[in-house]
């Protein structure tokens, strides 16, 4: 039961119709959660990882938007459910927190009966009916004084306060799988580290697994198992958080690790990576890290490189040991 | 609470000074009004029994206040035309026109909402491009034009309605309902066309915040996210609108009544001036004026209670 | 990326530059025949002599119309002056310095705006009687309200930018800052007023018209034409389609322009697209 995967995506690619032009924004990415498991999905702005839950899920903005590929929760395929049928896992399953606490509730409604509204559509439960549970859920995200807040609106909370309230929402109906896309970018420190607490609390107590998707490597390392990289719409290095980070094998990993400024470094210029990012959907021949790399190839620059792995846990995408590889995917 | 107090202190006085404004308008300015009455049968005694009686011997003020306890009162003073007191005037008159304004005002609302659900709900593609396409050609249109068309196209074309003459209710109380139909589509229509353009882009606005991404993925029907979440935050900018809304169809009606002969306060407004028919003309003005500085301030107060943001400060 | 082409503007354009070719075109004829009474082809149905038909009284109905739009736009280009010049100025002021000179501006519009605007335009009316020229004081004074309230919601907004804040340190008075300095920011926002108040004052002159307080018979006017043709809907409908028409014609043109331009408005503050 432990080893069995809650979720498990191959080959997902996402494409956006824009005009004329068919932009790739990501590029045949398969990763997989065990039930309890919390992974990181680290990225910068525009390497798609936020598309990823969205597609996931099934809410990507509109219909240019073109997924291809599996999303294997509990057995089913949720890329090839109708959206009826898809909709039931929505906030009953599958749940998703997102970045902007303040623009994410609705102003008008209190947030009490927003938190309730999931067992309303999926169990048919009245507010009544649902208050315990949606206390319950509130005691779960550790807001302070559920019974009092429950009618409160969201312009008088603070923005931990509501992120609190979007997590009680994403757990109200019992998830397997929360998806949690850069929940603590717009909170300050102090808040940020309180919901992260929180959110590792729920996995391990719960049992529940969390897709936890951010920029930021600190914040990743703090609370992950697993950690997938991915850089500009294509999985660079995949496996257990200690292994990655201990033994990096990919550059950008590698690059990306150095980055993170560290005190003893006080004084001396840090580790940039040079170069910049390149723009979403910008159409790749080969590995799209290849021209800031510093280990750099001919090969690298035409042909997308397979994966080797390190270890069972540890996967990773380069050409700089070519012979020794054999392209195991999840 | 605070706010709602000042806000009413505020409206009375706004009706103070129109009421002053009216009163001096139609007192001081226009001719002798004593001579209008009695046109050629005027002599001397007649003359100073006359101004005795319409108290026009006193000083401005006295007759203002006199107007106002009058008001209160219930005593409208008289008409010059139909030598009758104004309050029976205007309560035979008053239930057709709120009559024809509260229909208007039904098919205003159903028609708007439900097609700016539908062209906000489809914005971006042609069925909502095409509704605010209309939409946009019928701001266009007057009302009265409207009339005139419906009444080629049904009578004279289609051959159904009969325009025939206004129906009192005592007389048949179908056939007074039915009569205004016509009349409060042609007002309802421009006014319409208005709300759904602005409706459709409050709905549209809203589709793309985010808390309606997350009421999605909560699982949420299409259905549920419109009703429950779009809809009622795009509602509020448009009850702001109720209130303009109103006073277009005060302005309708007053040349609706004309076209189809609808004995209302309209009518009586137009007939009022050709006959120079002073007291009738002053409280009439004061009435309406009234009636939208109190719908105003209803709606104001309304949407102050609706909006949550601003209610809990 | 391709331009877009302003649909609206250029139809709008396209429609008025249209309207305002044919009255200076047929003006000077159609002033003397405007009013010419054929008694024997009363009721002509639209011909190639009488593109349009013929009224009641044998007018042509396509010469009244001319002469109507001419009328009609005289009004409505005096009535939009006088009423930006002085709604523009005094939402300005009301803008510029806020506090006492505010409150009272703002109650004197909301006093005229407690009047629905016939309502209002019927009182001046009966006070000041029935004339071609009192038409456009009534219309000023019913148009001040709106034209007052975007010069001062424009005025409120730029006035703590810093381009204002440069202009007084380099000493200029305020009302060269205001004309000189910050109208030519707003102008897109007054042009789009403007022409708004256009399309609106047509519709205005031609209620009042059709009420029969607006332009005097025998002198055509659109609206009149409307109210003249009711009693004849069944003997001669084009006698009401053809004045109507032309209505809509004109004040579509003028939604249109102003549409446009507060489409390029929109698309001057768009941001680059970021998804």
């Amino acid at each position: 039961m432990k080893n069995k995967f809650l979720l498990s995506v191959s080959g997902l690619n996402i494409t956006l119709e824009k005009g004329s032009k068919t932009l790739t924004i990501v590029r045949d990415l398969s990763f997989s959660i065990r039930q309890g498991d919390i992974l990181g999905l680290i990225g910068e702005s525009g390497s798609g990882k936020s598309l990823t839950a969205l597609s996931i899920m099934g809410l990507l903005p509109n219909k240019n938007f073109r997924v291809t590929g599996d999303i294997v929760f509990n057995g089913v395929n949720l890329n090839q459910l109708n959206k009826k049928n898809r909709r039931k896992y929505l906030g009953n399953e599958i749940s998703m927190i997102f970045q902007e606490p303040m623009t994410s509730l609705n102003p008008l409604v209190q947030v009490g009966k927003q938190i309730s509204e999931p067992l309303k559509i999926h169990q048919s439960l009245n507010d009544k009916q649902a208050y315990s549970s949606v206390i319950k859920a509130m005691g779960l995200a550790e807001l302070p004084n559920p019974e009092a807040i429950y009618n409160y609106y969201p312009h008088q909370l603070s923005g931990g306060l509501r992120q609190r309230v979007m997590i009680a929402m994403a757990l109200v109906c019992t998830p397997k799988l929360l998806i949690a896309d850069e929940p603590t970018t717009a909170l300050d420190v102090v808040v940020q580290k309180e919901i992260l607490t929180s959110i590792k609390k729920i996995s391990k107590e719960l049992n529940i697994s969390v897709l936890f998707i951010s920029h930021d490597l600190r914040v990743i390392k703090s609370i992950c198992n697993d950690i997938a990289v991915l850089y500009a719409g294509s999985l660079m290095e995949y496996g257990k958080c200690t292994h990655v980070f201990s033994k990096p094998q990919n550059e950008y990993t590698k690059a990306l690790l150095l980055s993170i400024p560290k005190p003893e470094q006080k004084g001396k210029l840090l580790d940039a990576i040079p170069g910049i990012v390149p723009p979403t959907g910008h159409i790749f021949s080969g590995c799209p890290f290849s021209p800031r790399c510093k280990q750099v190839k001919d090969i690298c620059k035409y042909k997308m490189p397979d994966f080797h792995s390190e270890n069972e846990n540890h996967f990773y995408a380069c050409h700089k040991e070519e012979e020794s590889g054999e392209r195991k995917n999840t | 609470m605070k706010y709602i107090f000042t806000k009413l202190l505020m409206s009375v006085g706004v009706l103070i000074v129109i009421s002053i404004l009216v009163f001096a308008t139609f007192q001081i300015l226009p001719g002798d009004p004593v001579n209008v009455i009695l046109g050629t049968n005027s002599t001397p005694e007649r003359v100073e029994q006359l101004t005795k009686q319409l108290s026009l011997d006193k000083p401005l003020y006295e007759r203002y206040l006199l107007l106002i306890q009058g008001i209160f009162r219930g005593d409208l003073g008289v008409s010059i035309k139909y030598q009758m007191p104004v309050s029976q005037i205007l309560s035979s008159r008053l239930p057709v026109t709120i009559t024809l304004a509260v229909m208007s005002l039904i098919f205003i609302v159903s028609i708007s909402y439900l097609m700016g659900l539908i062209a906000g709900k489809n914005y971006d593609n042609i069925v909502g491009k095409c509704i605010v396409g209309i939409c946009n050609f019928f701001t266009a249109v007057p009302s009265y034009f409207l009339c005139i068309l419906m009444i080629i196209i049904f009578s004279l074309i289609l051959k159904v309605f009969q325009t025939g003459s206004f129906i009192a209710y005592s007389d048949s109380p179908l056939g007074y309902f039915t009569y205004f139909i016509l009349p409060a589509f042609s007002i309802a229509i421009p006014n319409s066309a208005m709300l759904i353009k602005f409706l459709s882009g409050s709905i549209y606005d809203q589709s793309k915040q985010e808390y309606i991404r997350t009421a999605r993925s909560k699982g949420a029907s299409e259905m549920r996210v419109l009703i429950h979440h779009n809809v009622k935050n795009a509602l509020i900018p448009a009850v702001t609108m109720l209130g303009m809304i109103i006073a277009d169809i005060l302005c309708g009606s007053i040349v609706v009544e004309q076209i189809f002969n609808i004995p209302g306060i309209g009518r009586l407004l137009i007939t009022s001036i050709g006959a120079r028919d002073f007291p009738m003309l002053q409280i009439l003005s004061m009435f309406i004026a009234a009636v939208v500085v109190i719908i105003n301030f209803t709606v104001d107060i309304i949407f102050k209670l609706i909006d949550p943001r601003v209610r809990i400060e | 990326m391709k331009r877009k082409v302003n649909i609206y503007l250029l139809s709008g354009i396209i429609i008025c530059g249209f309207l305002i070719l044919l009255i200076l075109y047929s003006s000077i004829a159609v002033q003397t025949t405007m009013n010419e009474m054929q008694v024997n082809n009363r009721f002509a149905k639209p011909s190639m002599t009488n593109l349009l038909g013929t009224d009641n009284f044998g007018r042509d109905i396509l010469v009244r119309i001319i002469a109507g739009l001419w009328r009609t736009l005289f009004v409505a280009v005096f009535t939009v002056l006088l009423g930006a010049m002085i709604g523009f100025s005094l939402g300005a002021i009301a803008g510029w310095y806020g506090k006492g000179v505010d409150v009272v501006i703002m109650k004197l519009i909301e006093i005229i705006t407690a009047f629905p605007w016939l309502l209002l335009a019927l009182i001046i009316i009966a006070v000041i009687g029935i004339s071609d020229l009192n038409i456009i004081v009534v219309l000023t004074i019913v148009f001040i309200p709106s034209f007052t309230r975007i010069s001062r919601s424009c005025l409120l907004k730029h006035k703590n930018l810093e381009y204002v804040s440069g202009a007084r340190m380099a000493g200029a008075s305020t009302l060269r800052i205001i004309f000189v300095h910050i109208f030519p920011n707003i102008s897109t926002e007054l042009l789009a007023a403007i022409t708004i108040g256009f399309a609106n004052a047509i519709l205005s002159e031609a209620t009042l018209s059709f009420l029969g307080l607006g332009i005097q018979p025998p002198d055509p006017s659109l609206g009149r034409m409307l109210y003249e043709a009711q009693s004849y809907l069944f003997k001669a409908p084009w006698m009401a389609i053809m004045p109507g028409l032309t209505i809509i014609m004109l004040v579509l043109a003028f939604n249109n322009i102003s549409y446009g331009i507060m489409q390029w408005l929109n698309e001057q503050h768009e941001s680059k697209e970021i998804f």
